[in-house]
Order: C-alpha cells, then sequence, then structure tokens
C-alpha cells in the first residue's frame, strides 16, 4: 500500500480543465472574444512556419464561454445547487492544402515523452486570457501536424496510386453570421424552488422510497474565427428536468424509471405547469408496473411502438453502424495495425448510393434549416455548422427505398461528393462544444402508411399468425414528453386486452431494423434529443451533467410502427428487501 | 477528486452547557433520535448489531484560482454527507473481521447525501437509507466471517471498547474569500507572463469548512468544526537542457484573513521568479550515496514516510505488511536524543496552523498526545478501535474519510531532540562527514514536495522524498550549487540507523496524507537532520515542448 503526503499544490495541476465567463456588458464581450481569436488567428498564420511544411493553410480558432447551473432536490430539500462559468478554446489547424493536408492520414504515433500544458481558458472573458490558450493549443499542434503533413506527402511519392483522387478539404466561400444570445434566464434559486417544489410532489405517493428531481440550464455561445474569413457566434441554451424515481414492494424488489423534460426556453420549463402531471404518470406506472407480471419466456415476434419509443431504433437504424447514412471519410493507413482495424470499421454506405438500400416505402430526409414543425421548435436546426457551413434546406438522403445522399462534412468521402451538406454539428460536452458527423433534422417517412387503429389489428393478427398467444406494445409512460420512460404491455391475440409487464429489453431479431418495419401510421410524431452524450456516464459533482449534454437532434417520424420480428425478455430488477421503518413510523 | 476546503471565523467552542447546545443543533438531535430509532428497530431481528454510529459532514468549499493574469476558477460548493457503521457479532468478533492476508475485513460503511436544506424529513428518510444499507451489508458480511471463522488467522479482537464521550462545538459560518483575492490571484500569476520558459503559473485558492457529527450506541456525541484555507501557486517551467520542472510555493492557514498581504506575496512571487532562473541553469544531479542534510521540512516528510506509516498499529493485523517494529517495543530503534510524539491537541505551532489538528479523532475517541518514540526507544503504536496483539486500546487516531472505515493514522508529528547543532554549524558538519567518507560534496535537500512509502513485504520497503530544492555542499568549501532532477530513496531500518544528529531550528510541513482509509490532513513539526548516508536517484525527464512562436504575453 502507497501512501503519500504531498502539499496540497499539486492538486492544483489536475484543474487544467476549469472553465468559464464574467458577465461583461454583452456587445462588449463578443467584440473581446472576436478581436481575440481575430489577432490571435492573424499572429499564428503570419508566424506559424515550418522550414519544410511551410505556413498553415488552414487555421480555425473557436471559443466557448457560458454558464452551466444545477439544482437537485429531493422530497423537497435541496441536495446540490451550483452555478459555474465555462469557458473552452479549442482549434483547427492544417497544413498543406485544401487538395492534399495533413488529415486523414494514420502514422506511427509519437513516442517522445513530451508534456503538453494545457492552459484553462479564462472564465472572465478576458483578451489576453482568451489569445493565451488559443496559442497554447495551437502551438502544440504545430509539431505534430506539419509532421504528419511531412510523412503523409512522403508516403504518397512512395505510394502514387495509394492517393485519393479526391481533396482532404472542401474550400468554402466565408460566412458572418452572429445571433442573439439568450438572456433573461432563471437564476439559481429560482431553479432551486422548482426542484423544492417538484421533488416535493413525489411526498403524495407512499410507495415511491426515493426520488431526485433536478433542473440544469447550460447557455453558453460558441465562438469561431478562421482563415477563410468565417465569423459566427452561435448561441446553445438548453434547459433540462431530470426526474427520477424508485418504488420498493413487498418482496423488497426495486423498480427506478426516470423522466427528462428538455427545452430551449428554460422560462418556458420553470413554469411549465403540466410538470406535477407527468410526474403523477410517472408514479402511477410505477405503482402498478411494480405490481405487474413479468414477461416469463424470450418473446420473438411483433411489436408495435407508440410515441416516442421508436426513437432510439430509427436512430440506430439510420445512424450508426457500417449502414449509416454519413459519410465517414477512411484514413490512409500508414500501418499495418491502423490498416487491419480500418477495415474491420469501415463504413461501407458510400458505394451504396444510387442503390436500394431500404424498403420502398421508405424515405429519409433531412431539413437541417427548419425551425420548427407543427408549432413545435426543432433541437437539431442549424443554422450553420461547426465548420462554417450553412446547410441547404432539403438533403434527400433516401428516397423510396434508393440511397441518394448521405450526411457530410468539409471532409469528402468520395469523389462523387465533394460538397459539405453541413452536418458538422456542434456537441456538447463536458469540457466545451466540440463537433461530430451527426443528423440534424430527420424526417422518416412512410409511403405505406395507415391509421393507428389498424397497426394494432396488424399486431395481434401477425401474432396469431405466427401462433403466438399474445404479442408486445411499447407506450410511453408519458405522454408529449420527448425522453419518457417505455411501458411495455402483453396484447392478447384473442381478446386484444392488454396487461402492463415488468419492464422489458427488446432487440431486433437479427438482419437490419428498417427491414423489420411492417408498418407506420400515417400521423407525425416530432422528438427532439440530445443524443446520446450524457448516457451511462456518472461524473463528479460540479461538472456538466444531466439531459443537456449531447448533440441536438430532432426527428419526425410515424407516431407508431410496427416491427415484425422481435426478440424481448424480462430485464433483471434489484431485490433489496427493507429492515428499517418507513416515513410514516 | 474531491476538493472539499473551508474557512473559518473562529476554532473558539462555547462555554454554554452541552445539553443546551445541542439542542441548538437540529442535526446532532437528529442523528441521535435517529440512532436509538435505528437500533430499536432493529431489536426485532434475528441478527442485533452490538454497535452503531453515524458520521455526518457539513462541508463548504470555496475554490478560486487564475493562470497568467486570467481568472480560471471561482466556485462555491456546499454538501452534506452522512455515513453508517454497523457491527454485528461482538467487540471480539465481529462482521468487520479480516478475511485476508492484507487485514482488511469487509466494509460495513454506507454511505449517503443529504440535502443541505435543513428539511427534516428529506434528511431522515436519507439517514434511515443510509442506515438500513449498512445494517443489510454488515448483515451479509457477519454471515461470510461466521462460515469462514474457523480458518481465520487473525486473532486480535474486532473493536476496543470505549467510554462515551460528549463534546460540543457552536456552529461557525464560513469565511468565504473576498471578492478582491480573484485579483490578487490574477496579479501573482501575471508576475510570470513575460518569462517564455514559464510554461504555466497557476495559483489556487481553496477554503474548506467542515462540520463534523459523529454518534454512536455507547452514547458518544461529538460535534466540531474543521477549517483549511490553503493558498498554492505553481509553476511549470522549462530549464536550459529543455526538461521540465516545477516549483510549489503553499501558504497554509486556518481563514483568509491570515494569508500573506498583496505586498508579501507580491515580494514572495520575485523571489520566486529569481530562484527559477537559478533552478533552469542548474545542472542535473547524479545518482548519489553519502552524507545529507535533510531542512526541516524535508525531515518533516522524511519521518512521516519512514517513520510514520510504520507506527500505524492497524499495520500489525495485516500479515502482508513487513512490520518493521514489531517486537520492537522497549528497544532502540532511533538515536537515543531523539524523542517522537503525536500530538493532535496542538492546534498550531509557532502561529503555524497544524493540518493534524482535531479535538475527536472520526471514531469519537478523544485526541491526546502520544509518545511512540522516547529517547530512541519504542514505546507505543498509534491506534484507532481496532485492536493489535498486545495492544487493545484507541488512542485517538482512528481516522479516514467519510465512508471509509476509519484505521489508525498520522496526526501532528513532532520530533524532538535532547541535544541540537545550531544551523549554522550543520554545513561544516556535513562537510567533515563527506571529507570522511571521501566524498567531494553531501547533499542539502532544501524544499520537498512531498513522497511515498511502501510498507508491505510484496514490493521493495522504500520510500521517495520529492525535493524541488537540492544543493551539492562541497567539500571543499566552494559555494553550495543548486541541483535539480533528483529523488531521495532509501529503506526505512538503514537510514534511522544513519542519522546522525538534530539541527536546531524545526519547521512545520503541513500535508494530506493517502491511505486505506482515504486522505487525512497532517502535520510534521522537525528539525533539520544530518544523514551519514543517504541515496538518490535521477527523477523521470520530461522534456517541453519548445513554443514555436512565443506566448502573446510577451508582445504586450
Amino acid at each position: 500500500m502507497k501512501k503519500s503526503i504531498q502539499i496540497s499544490a499539486i492538486i492544483l495541476i489536475q484543474f487544467f480543465f476549469c472553465t468559464t465567463i464574467q458577465a461583461q456588458q454583452s456587445e462588449g464581450k463578443k467584440d473581446v472574444i472576436f478581436r481575440a481569436l481575430q489577432d490571435e488567428l492573424t499572429r499564428t498564420v503570419t508566424e506559424l512556419n515550418h522550414p519544410e511544411a511551410g505556413k498553415p493553410f488552414f487555421v480555425g480558432f473557436y471559443f466557448t464561454e457560458g454558464e452551466y447551473r444545477n439544482s437537485t432536490a429531493t422530497l423537497g430539500a435541496v441536495t446540490s445547487s451550483f452555478s459555474r462559468k465555462i469557458a473552452a478554446s479549442s482549434f483547427r489547424l492544417m497544413f498543406g492544402s485544401y487538395e492534399m493536408n495533413d488529415e486523414n492520414f494514420q502514422e506511427t504515433p509519437n513516442t517522445e515523452m513530451v508534456f503538453p500544458i494545457n492552459i484553462a481558458a479564462p472564465i472572465d472573458c478576458d483578451y489576453w486570457g482568451i489569445r493565451r490558450s488559443l496559442w497554447n493549443q495551437a502551438d502544440h499542434s504545430y509539431k505534430s501536424a506539419s509532421k504528419n503533413y511531412m510523412t503523409k506527402k512522403a508516403y504518397f511519392a512512395k505510394n502514387p496510386s495509394l492517393k485519393p483522387g479526391f481533396p482532404d478539404y472542401i474550400k468554402q466561400e466565408p460566412v458572418v453570421l452572429e445571433l442573439p444570445e439568450k438572456t433573461n434566464l432563471p437564476s439559481l434559486s429560482q431553479s432551486d424552488s422548482l426542484t423544492r417544489a417538484l421533488s416535493d410532489h413525489f411526498k403524495e405517493y407512499e410507495g415511491i422510497s426515493s426520488s431526485h428531481v433536478s433542473f440544469s440550464l447550460l447557455n453558453c455561445n460558441l465562438y469561431l474565427f478562421n482563415t477563410e474569413g468565417t465569423k459566427f457566434r452561435i448561441p446553445f441554451c438548453f434547459a433540462a428536468v431530470d426526474i427520477s424515481a424508485t418504488i420498493t414492494n413487498g418482496g423488497g424488489e426495486k423498480l427506478s424509471e426516470s423522466l427528462s423534460l428538455i427545452s430551449m426556453e428554460p422560462n418556458d420549463l420553470i413554469h411549465d405547469n403540466t410538470i406535477t402531471s407527468k410526474m403523477n404518470s410517472l408514479a402511477e406506472y410505477l405503482i402498478a408496473v411494480v405490481k405487474s407480471p413479468k414477461l416469463e419466456e424470450e418473446y420473438n415476434g411483433p411489436v408495435l411502438y407508440t410515441g416516442n419509443t421508436s426513437v432510439p431504433n430509427i436512430m440506430e437504424a439510420l445512424f450508426s453502424g457500417k449502414d449509416e447514412l454519413a459519410a465517414g471519410r477512411e484514413d490512409v493507413a500508414n500501418t499495418p495495425a491502423y490498416r487491419k482495424t480500418q477495415t474491420q470499421n469501415n463504413n461501407n454506405t458510400e458505394s451504396k448510393i444510387g442503390k436500394r438500400f431500404m424498403p420502398e416505402a421508405f424515405s429519409v430526409t433531412m431539413k437541417p434549416r427548419l425551425d420548427s414543425y407543427n408549432g413545435i421548435k426543432l433541437f437539431g436546426k442549424t443554422d450553420v455548422d461547426y465548420e462554417g457551413t450553412i446547410p441547404p434546406a432539403e438533403i434527400k438522403l433516401v428516397e423510396n427505398g434508393i440511397l441518394r445522399d448521405l450526411i457530410r462534412t468539409r471532409v469528402p468521402s468520395s469523389k462523387a461528393a465533394i460538397s459539405s451538406n453541413g452536418h458538422n454539428r456542434p456537441t456538447i460536452t463536458q469540457s466545451g462544444i466540440y463537433s461530430r458527423l451527426s443528423p440534424g433534422v430527420v424526417f422518416f417517412a412512410s409511403s405505406e402508411s395507415k391509421p393507428s387503429d389498424d397497426l394494432k389489428k396488424d399486431l395481434i393478427a401477425s401474432a396469431r399468425s405466427k401462433g403466438l398467444d399474445f404479442a408486445l406494445i411499447v407506450r410511453p409512460v408519458v405522454k408529449n414528453t420527448d425522453q419518457s420512460p417505455s411501458a411495455f404491455y402483453m396484447v392478447s391475440v384473442a381478446d386484444g386486452s392488454e396487461t402492463l409487464l415488468r419492464p422489458v429489453s427488446i432487440t431486433s431479431g437479427g438482419g437490419k431494423m428498417i427491414n423489420h418495419i411492417a408498418g407506420c401510421s400515417n400521423k407525425d410524431l416530432v422528438n427532439n434529443s440530445m443524443g446520446s452524450e450524457n448516457s451511462g456516464v456518472n461524473y463528479p459533482p460540479g461538472y456538466i451533467t444531466g439531459s443537456v449534454l449531447g448533440t441536438p437532434t430532432s426527428m419526425i417520424l410515424p407516431d407508431v410502427i410496427l416491427f415484425s420480428e422481435m426478440t424481448a425478455e424480462a430485464l433483471d430488477t434489484n431485490v433489496d428487501k427493507s429492515l428499517l421503518p418507513q416515513n410514516d413510523e | 477528486m474531491k476538493t472539499f476546503r473551508i474557512l473559518l471565523l473562529s476554532m473558539l467552542c462555547g462555554v454554554l452547557p452541552i445539553n443546551r447546545l445541542f439542542s441548538q443543533d437540529f442535526i446532532s438531535d437528529l442523528l441521535r433520535q435517529e440512532l436509538s430509532s435505528h437500533y430499536n428497530s432493529l431489536q426485532k431481528q434475528s441478527t442485533l448489531p452490538y454497535f452503531m454510529g453515524f458520521r455526518l459532514s457539513e462541508t463548504q468549499t470555496y475554490v478560486m484560482g487564475a493562470s497568467f493574469g486570467s481568472l480560471i476558477a471561482d466556485e462555491y460548493n456546499r454538501g452534506r454527507m452522512v455515513s453508517c457503521e454497523t457491527r454485528i457479532g461482538s467487540y471480539e468478533f465481529d462482521n468487520t473481521h479480516p478475511l485476508n492476508k492484507m487485514g482488511y475485513g469487509l466494509s460495513s460503511r454506507s454511505v449517503e447525501l443529504l440535502p443541505v436544506d435543513d428539511s427534516i424529513l428529506p434528511i431522515t428518510n436519507s439517514i434511515r437509507e443510509c442506515a438500513d444499507a449498512a445494517y443489510k451489508s454488515a448483515l451479509e458480511e457477519y454471515e461470510v466471517v461466521m462460515q469462514a471463522k474457523d480458518t481465520l488467522k487473525i486473532k486480535s479482537d474486532d473493536f476496543s471498547k470505549q467510554e462515551k464521550a460528549t463534546y460540543f462545538e457552536p456552529s461557525v459560518p464560513a469565511n468565504i474569500p473576498a471578492a478582491y483575492w480573484k485579483d490578487y490571484l490574477k496579479k501573482i500569476t501575471a508576475e510570470f507572463n513575460k518569462e517564455s520558459y514559464i510554461m504555466e503559473a497557476r495559483a489556487m485558492l481553496t477554503a474548506l469548512s467542515n462540520r463534523n457529527y459523529y454518534t454512536n450506541t455507547e452514547g458518544t456525541l461529538v460535534v466540531q468544526n474543521s477549517f483549511i484555507t490553503d493558498l498554492s501557486i505553481a509553476i511549470l517551467f522549462s530549464c536550459e537542457d529543455g526538461n521540465m520542472a516545477p516549483y510549489v510555493k503553499t501558504y497554509q492557514v486556518r481563514n483568509v484573513d491570515q494569508l500573506p498581504t498583496e505586498q508579501q506575496l507580491m515580494d514572495d512571487m520575485a523571489e520566486i521568479k529569481i530562484l527559477i532562473k537559478k533552478l533552469r541553469s542548474a545542472p542535473l544531479a547524479e545518482s548519489y550515496s553519502g552524507p545529507a542534510i535533510l531542512s526541516a521540512k524535508a525531515s518533516g516528510v522524511f519521518f512521516h514516510e519512514i517513520f510514520g506509516h510504520r507506527v500505524e498499529g492497524h499495520r500489525l493485523r495485516q500479515t502482508t505488511d513487513s512490520h518493521t517494529f514489531k517486537n520492537q517495543l522497549g528497544e532502540k530503534i532511533l538515536p537515543d536524543q531523539m524523542s517522537i510524539t503525536y500530538d493532535p491537541t496542538v492546534a498550531e505551532y509557532k502561529g503555524i496552523p497544524l493540518y493534524g489538528h482535531y479535538k475527536f479523532d472520526d471514531e469519537g475517541v478523544s485526541a491526546r498526545k502520544v509518545e511512540v518514540v522516547k529517547e530512541g526507544k519504542f514505546i507505543q503504536y498509534l491506534m484507532s478501535r481496532q485492536p493489535v496483539e498486545g495492544n487493545a486500546v484507541s488512542n485517538g487516531h482512528g481516522r479516514g474519510e467519510l465512508g471509509l472505515a476509519p484505521v489508525s493514522r498520522q496526526s501532528n508529528l513532532f520530533v524532538s531532540s535532547k541535544s541540537y547543532i545550531p544551523e549554522k554549524d550543520m554545513h561544516e558538519k556535513l562537510r567533515k562527514m563527506c571529507k570522511k567518507q571521501n566524498k567531494e560534496y553531501g547533499y542539502l535537500f532544501d524544499e520537498v514536495i512531498g513522497g511515498f512509502t511502501n510498507t508491505d513485504r510484496i514490493s521493495a520497503n522504500a520510500f521517495n522524498i520529492i525535493p524541488i530544492l537540492v544543493h551539492k555542499v562541497y567539500t571543499d568549501g566552494r559555494p553550495d550549487e543548486l541541483v535539480r532532477g533528483v529523488t531521495l530513496i532509501g529503506t526505512p531500518l538503514t537510514m534511522f540507523s544513519e542519522i546522525e544528529a538534530c539541527g536546531g531550528q524545526q519547521a512545520v510541513f503541513n500535508g494530506y496524507c493517502g491511505a486505506e482509509s482515504g486522505s487525512v490532513p497532517t502535520s510534521t513539526i522537525a528539525p533539520s537532520l544530518l544523514v551519514n548516508k543517504i541515496e538518490t536517484q535521477r527523477q523521470f525527464e520530461i522534456k517541453c515542448e519548445t513554443p514555436q512562436i512565443c506566448s502573446p504575453d510577451q508582445i504586450k
């Protein structure tokens, strides 16, 4: 066992990721940030000059500033309440040219023992602090980028046949865009009051053994200045109420569920008087489900998804795995080990353009600039993406089952498609706003839709034809909520009656999920989400947590979808026999 | 990483009657009430606990930080946590009984986050959940140890009996650092903006306030406050040979008002700049074996590592531990003139607050002075309530982070000597020793940032002390030469036998000690040491990246 006595200054080294902004006058702050970005950019492109690689041909400096607030309460009392300013800088720097640069190339890792110091971005938005953090990052990357460029150049000189016949990066006209930042937001004391009041509501439910309510608010601005002349400020403002509750039955079995309400209008969320009724739905579901039967055997058959419950399936089917509708560029592999890994992970969708990709009934269309749909504001709206690309109003990805296009960034993935469609989208992370190739506003539609009631009949008929006694329906526990847990019902083939089940896990029975779709309703549903950035990760107190992390995404899809062949099995529940007196004793 | 820090207005306790004071503190009332309620409710169970205890901690933390003149942190947090300990069986044999050679039993601690609002129902609920979880764990653990009972090797009792204790300090509001400290931190760190070789200049001010509650079924109820404020300035710089090196300066006080003035800090920064310039060009030291002086601070860390961890009594239960001093009670283990005591009751030394100070330990046992070595002879171990062979009673050194089982840990370590060499003569003595050993030079270890040690039998039973300021002292009388890149290493018994003399000046080293029961604040108060033979090894070298263009600060 090692023991140590160390002066606390050593701990300082751990503080490299501290972040945030001092509230200067809004316009003053913006001007300071842009001036710092521009001045350091000018100095970088003027003074950074590698003897062989030359000057970087592209530099983009980013700065994120804002504030994160979180208040958490249980049974009417606040357990944690804090406000934290955030600040982060990042950059993109490339040597070479648009045709060939240092990116999209995997070389042997650098084994030199060098310890780069990360100078933290200033939380008070001071001009020199911003420049210092940008300089620090760009200067560190200069060495590796120039080295990579020279290695890549030499590699292609030796292996000219391996050189891709399309550029590494696409040139773009400059964009100047300054969107207004969000002001007049709820205070921390308002969010404390909200969580106190909401969490107090669970006192009405004796069966709920533990519960928490938290309110998170992230309000920040992303600034970019690059050598193409693009300059933008994009605000990101998301608030979330996360509600979780646990019920314990007489046998000590514990069941927990959580519900998230996310909004781009924090004040609306603070004053949303439907939240308590949604909490009632959650509590009533838990009270019912804890008494409900378990699915006794593995189920293989049709499943009807209603409301938002099908969203994860559809998103996964469209935007993950080897068949995702995204144009990923393959790096040129300089090492055998990397070549092997790359072969295993290659995305092969590009080669299917113009071919049948899914059943003829389905179409997938992106409308990245759409602000709202059916009166609902869309999280996925993109005025300009992280690379400064203004996306087109509409992109048809799949038309009547034929693959037409993919979501793209400025890094082309083939000779055929050498333009970005603005999907290098900002992602809100623990340490700032970065980006990833991801969808914004997705329309998934079927030309063979029918009324929802007919789909239930189809479900029963399908189950009957397979010789099953029952089929499964998945419904949102809380209606009109984007992030609701799912409730699972067993539907009798004999009389159509429904019985609530304990939670089950459902997976596709093999093959592409889309191919299992047997029917869609003729009514649309809008679902806003923040992707999966925060799922399953426990962060220490003080960090950005809750449902405000991720990539803002919207999906418009049929509100009921029937899947023909799925596999379901009961989830294990946690049995924990309480031995001590309850509140009322 | 937890960064609970605090502030204090006063450490003075009130003089109101204890009962009256307790009744004014709703948390202590609630804890006592819940303890009694849970203990009584468990009487219905077939397997009863013989002991239950709650620890509850209320913390307030304020962290401010600046780097190169820019504000990078400004955060305030408060929290309240409870931990429950439940023991089933008897003092002689219970659910915590060690199951393996490491000497560790199963943990019966559970932890719950409590509301910071003073709201009875949710706090009560969380306390009950915590107690419920602790009992269930203890029950499971008890079944396990009972099944293995006949095969278990450790025969010592598992828990010592203890008289009940009652102590109450009134609540003291936390003293939040004033806003002007943000400007101070910016000014301090901006002092390093112009030097291109400074890679990071960071100042962090952390004020931590704790109000700690402890109660158990033996009738003990202790409520005490603790306050620690530290200001740390950490500089990373590139040396002329391209290596990176750190320099750290810390100011440790209880109250932020006790920190140096802005002018004092600026003067200190000026000194640090001069020192860093010297360090940059200082040569890397070679591996060495020979005489050395350990400054008072370095000597404190030395004793903490090579001695202190070996007198933590609970290690005797670990058959994998080296048991450095086992069977040496009453035997000479240090030079005759030296004595070592641990005294957590001392709050400060010559005006410097001692981090290892407390009134009651984390098991509710009153702190007391413990004479461990008297005139070179080993007298006793530091003890928690975990008995070891031949020693069944706690001496108030059961310590640990909330949620971890307290074990015997160090507090304020005082090293004293009946005879001292005046500081001014230490150099000359060192030179004489070098000459005798035919060495060109000896070492002076001036400032250290910490160290670590192993006490087990599996790996080398050695220690490391990491200095940041080291001088070569030449035998021929040449001026001392600053060197860098060297670590002091060694094994304990050899080192004890090599202690030649103590210097006349004592110094305080405050720090956080990490071991199996978590991180606890400790202090050492020790004289400088003259050692006949030490050994050094070269430090791991980290190269700096040379900036391609200068920092923007240098073009202002």
